[in-house]
């Protein structure tokens, strides 16, 4: 007899077998996690009126169930994860329903050797589309289930203007030097410089917008980001509803200690965007679409009506940090070549490998539910789908652990609608597992939500300021950002056509 | 023999003012619940425009807002207005307890008691007298949680006057109501949209807490010798004035309380409702039009269009308020025309701006099975499987998601499917005018599928006045349909259009209805009578109307006042 939410339940001693795993939600069967994390709960997704869960690793055995649901206590989690450690826990799912108890084909939770960063950190954003509203940016302990929000935009909301809040980023994972943007009400972006922070309006004359996608170079006070001019239309059928375009883009550099801007990428027939620096900080990686500009009355129209000629490929340009210069641009993946769409790239912190989000078309491939992540080997230059971490919905916005051993992407393939963070084992092998979603206290926490978990972000600390302090802050009169120059070297190199986008397959 | 006679009078007097004390508790709120339920159809919108979901991520994300937890109570009894007659008799329950402590504290006798239904009467108004506003408050739970707060901060006076017990106690009362009721962290109502305002509906919340702080002065109140009699007269006179402010003060245009009532029709699919609703208005607004125009779609008589009211009118907001189809019912007129993506984003656009609803979960639902994203409305059902009313409507929909005959037999997949138009993927934006987009967008088709969209698109040309379109949509109904007979209203469209400059093709040559074609002469005839006599055309209209306002020459000719909104 089971003694479901006052006790510990019992594994049944009589049951039908299935042979089959158990459908979980989130789905933890034969996943591989880190031993650092917090323990992962979830509903038991059968017909049935109560479970019993038995997880074991060695000697250790627990067994859990409240009703459908199995929340595990964090000290057995943790005596679990010690003992499975580069091996993996075994879960037998037993379910009543009726009168009899059915046993499912047990899985596995496997544990990897490697540690994961102890933060991560997202906005929380409905997936909306023209109108927003309440938006946070949070920080997560992976080890915990706490959640702390570090800045709420209701804090300087009111019901005549909105603010909205995105792009927090992070030098080298660490948290004291990192900057996210406000728009519209007290615009500006904040930045966090050592002990300081402050505000800068990163808008100048000669910029098409103020900073928007950024990188910051992971040693120098320099960020780079995109300027976009970016719109949204409407599909009357087509399933992914809305194609979010830049009609201009560029990439531009600021420097942090002189509060100057300069131009890294600004082609007229380019929309150049995403950029993210090397491990070592000499070379800048980014996207870029070509397309042949248009009086700029028509180009709206333009873009609407071939949106789907829109493709980006990946670009990368060294940097000198002595002299702060660019070299030419060189072609890293020739997505256009094979029809597809490249964006979002971030590279590996050994410097090894480049991931990335490969779509049909455009630059916002959250909506597009063909896309997927893909991964270049930077020393060979193949790159291939990442097939385990991948799903029949939208996966984006990758990214490497601090240690590289972890990958972590925005998918949506929960329900095609909220994004999620999903975590795989990227092992020394170059091999990748299969990930699993980012674990809540309470099983139905994914179901319950309307936000979506928007640019994931690894941290190797949590920001040290609070959401009033960011929002003090964010009162006060931004600093406007000087325009420079230009650091552009606008010529091609040489060997753009020998660096095709070479990929195993591209449905494997 | 005297005490005799004396004792049954002053008994049946006692009594006659036992009655008439309780008379007086017992009226006003009558008053207030039948002053509700002649708004029984703003009740029930108002708990579809709120929500309350029994999970303890709802409860915690309103309890982090300012006001959360009256906002979340608010909203725990909005709910109950699913069944208005509930609703009200909760919402009358927390103002008779708020009068009563209120004649408790300040100790309140006879006709003094009559000015404890000042704040309850305010409260009452700030119920009845959002009107449009309905669409745009960013309040959740707003139709309790006032009330509410109000009678929390009453009982905490009641409470601090019980404990103190001091002869003063009753001229600080006031004080102590004011200190609690700023303290209980309510969030003082804004009506505020963008750049409009409406500070004049702000008006009820101030006095409501100054008609209380106003109370200890009416112990100085007494009438001159009183009498039941003019106990009585005074009673009814407050009540005559407690009603006569609530019912001025209460947003009673007919239009809004007809797209209410179709509104309600419309989400149950109660087109016969929907029509009956069309036929008593006389200036209907557009958004009237357009639920008349999709419950005849759906019963296959949207060719009968013209003969319902056709002419819509901006709607009365009563104040400043710009009112837009997109935010009243955007997403259900986009889902009734067969147009998913548009309808979800309208609902996901509409719940950012002015916060989560019922009917916006509903939507979701209905558009992510529509779209067979099973996965994305099992999510939604779960949230509305949460809810206290709704759950009945989430169970009903449960089986389409596994299977398929369940949706495919339902009678909402079988009035939209025929109106996706599998062919065509534009891309593009509607500028916040679903009307407007969806005239367009139909009129546009140059191929139907299906006879329901053939219908759609050719009488949506008509609607629109787009000439060249139903032309075009005419000539090919006509070659594809060689032996069917030619609904009337193309008939009288195509002879009409037959011989104008904007026809692509020649219409002369179809065989038109020889009754048609009489009625449409006559129609000519009298129209250039009444021009040649100078007359106004407006006025000619209106002389023509009555015989031919159902025609599409009618429309065409004398409703020249098209406004999208």
């Amino acid at each position: 007899m089971l003694m479901a939410g006052c006790g510990r339940p019992t594994v049944p001693q009589e049951y039908d077998t299935e042979a089959r795993p158990p459908r979980i939600m989130p789905d933890y069967t034969d996943v591989t996690m880190p031993p650092n994390i917090c323990p992962p709960n979830f509903t038991v997704h059968e017909v049935g009126r109560q479970t019993a869960v038995r997880l074991s690793a060695h000697d250790i055995s627990y067994t859990y169930g409240n009703n459908m649901n199995v929340e595990i206590d964090a000290n057995e989690w943790a005596a679990l994860t010690k003992a499975a450690r580069g091996g993996s826990i075994k879960v037998e799912v037993f379910v009543e329903e009726g009168q009899r108890w059915k046993s499912y084909q047990p899985f596995a939770i496997n544990i990897a050797t490697d540690d994961i960063d102890p933060y991560i950190s997202y906005r929380l954003i409905p997936p909306s589309y023209v109108a927003y509203s309440h938006m946070m940016l949070a920080q997560r302990n992976l080890a915990t289930y706490d959640e702390t929000i570090f800045y709420d935009n209701q804090a300087l909301t009111t019901k005549q203007a909105g603010q909205c809040v995105n792009c927090h980023s992070y030098q080298n994972y660490h948290t004291d030097h990192m900057l996210f943007h406000m728009r519209h009400n007290h615009a500006g972006t904040i930045i966090v410089d050592g002990g300081n922070i402050k505000k800068i309006n990163t808008k100048t004359d000669s910029t098409i917008s103020a900073g928007v996608y950024p990188s910051w170079h992971p040693t120098l006070n320099l960020v780079a980001f995109s300027t976009n001019h970016t719109g949204q239309t409407f599909h009357t059928k087509d399933i992914s509803k809305i194609e979010v375009q830049d009609t201009q883009s560029d990439i531009i550099i600021y420097d942090i200690d002189r509060n100057d801007i300069s131009t890294v990428a600004n082609d007229s027939n380019e929309l150049e965007v995403f950029p993210a620096w090397s491990a070592d900080g000499h070379t800048l990686y980014y996207c870029s679409a070509h397309f042949k500009h248009q009086a700029d009355s028509i180009v709206e129209d333009h873009f609407i009506t071939h949106y789907k000629d829109i493709k980006y490929n990946i670009y990368a340009k060294t940097f000198n940090p002595q002299t702060r210069q660019f070299g030419p641009r060189t072609l890293i993946v020739d997505a256009a070549a094979i029809g597809k769409s490249a964006t979002l790239p971030r590279i590996s912190p050994d410097g090894r490998y480049m991931i990335f989000a490969l779509g049909p078309w455009g630059c916002f491939h959250v909506w597009h539910p063909e896309s997927d992540i893909y991964i270049m080997d930077l020393d060979t230059h193949l790159a291939q789908p990442l097939a385990e971490i991948n799903s029949e919905r939208s996966d984006s916005y990758p990214s490497f652990s601090s240690n590289g051993r972890w990958i972590m992407t925005a998918s949506r393939r929960d329900d095609g609608n909220y994004t999620r963070p999903y975590i795989a084992y990227f092992d020394t092998n170059g091999h990748c597992h299969k990930p699993f979603e980012l674990p809540q206290r309470d099983p139905n926490h994914y179901q319950y939500l309307l936000y979506s978990y928007n640019r994931p972000e690894f941290m190797c600390e949590p920001v040290p300021y609070t959401a009033g302090q960011f929002a003090a802050e964010a009162l006060k009169p931004a600093t406007n950002a000087i325009y420079h120059g230009n650091k552009n070297i606008n010529a091609t190199n040489k060997h753009d056509e020998e660096r095709k986008f070479k990929t195993l397959s591209e449905t494997s | 023999m005297a005490d005799k006679q004396h004792r049954p009078t002053n008994n049946s007097k006692h009594i006659t003012a036992r009655i008439t004390e309780h008379a007086r508790h017992i009226v006003f709120p009558v008053a207030a619940y039948i002053m509700l339920m002649l708004n029984a159809d703003y009740l029930y919108e108002a708990q579809e425009h709120d929500v309350f979901i029994g999970t303890k991520q709802f409860m915690t994300d309103m309890l982090a807002t300012h006001g959360g937890l009256w906002a979340l109570a608010g909203s725990y009894l909005t709910q109950f207005f699913y069944y208005p007659w509930l609703g009200a008799l909760m919402l009358v329950t927390v103002w008779t307890a708020t009068y009563t402590l209120l004649i408790s504290i300040f100790r309140l006798k006879g006709i003094q008691q009559l000015f404890a239904w000042t704040p309850i009467c305010a409260l009452l108004i700030s119920i009845l007298d959002i009107g449009y506003w309905l669409y745009y408050l960013q309040m959740p739970g707003y139709w309790f949680s006032q009330s509410l707060s109000f009678l929390a901060a009453t009982l905490l006076t009641w409470i601090a006057t019980i404990i103190i017990r001091r002869r003063w106690q009753h001229d600080i009362s006031w004080a102590i109501f004011i200190v609690a009721y700023l303290a209980i962290g309510q969030q003082f109502p804004e009506f505020v949209k963008a750049s409009e305002s409406d500070p004049r509906l702000q008006i009820p919340f101030i006095i409501a807490p100054a008609a209380v702080v106003l109370l200890p002065l009416c112990r100085y109140i007494h009438l001159p010798h009183p009498t039941t009699i003019k106990d009585n007269i005074v009673t009814v006179a407050a009540l005559a004035i407690f009603c006569g402010t609530a019912r001025h003060f209460t947003f009673n245009d007919s239009n809004y309380h007809a797209e209410l009532r179709m509104m309600r029709a419309i989400d149950r699919s109660d087109w016969d409702k929907v029509l009956a609703e069309a036929k008593k208005a006389t200036h209907p607004t557009n958004l009237m039009v357009v639920y008349k125009n999709i419950a005849l779609l759906h019963t296959g008589r949207l060719t009968d269009m013209f003969i319902l009211n056709n002419c819509g009118t901006h709607p009365n907001s009563g104040d400043s308020l710009s009112v837009s189809i997109a935010h009243q019912d955007g997403a259900m007129v986009y889902y009734q025309f067969g147009q998913l993506n548009y309808a979800y984003r309208w609902a996901m656009e509409n719940a950012m701006e002015y916060g989560l609803k019922a009917k916006t979960l509903k939507m979701y639902v209905r558009c992510a099975i529509m779209n067979k994203e099973f996965d994305l409305a099992a999510k939604y059902l779960t949230l509305l499987h949460k809810t206290t009313f709704h759950r009945r409507w989430a169970k009903q929909h449960d089986p389409m998601l596994t299977r398929a005959d369940a949706l495919y037999q339902s009678a909402e997949y079988q009035a939209i499917s025929p109106l996706l138009n599998d062919d065509i993927n534009d891309l593009g934006m509607d500028d916040g005018m679903p009307e407007k987009w969806l005239l367009t967008h139909f009129s546009d088709i140059i191929k139907a599928n299906t006879p329901k969209l053939e219908e759609l698109i050719m009488c949506t040309a008509l609607w629109t006045e787009d000439e060249y379109a139903f032309c075009i949509h005419f000539y090919n109904y006509v070659n594809k349909h060689p032996h069917t007979a030619i609904p009337p209203l193309y008939q009288q469209a195509a002879m009409m259009l037959a011989t104008t400059e904007t026809s692509p093709v020649t219409l002369n040559d179809f065989p038109f209805d020889p009754a048609i074609t009489t009625r449409y002469n006559s129609f000519k005839n009298i129209f250039s009578t009444l021009s040649a006599q100078n007359i106004k055309t407006t006025d000619i209209g209106q002389k023509m109307r009555h015989e031919y306002g159902d025609t599409y020459w009618w429309y065409y000719y004398f409703y020249t006042d098209f406004n999208i909104y």
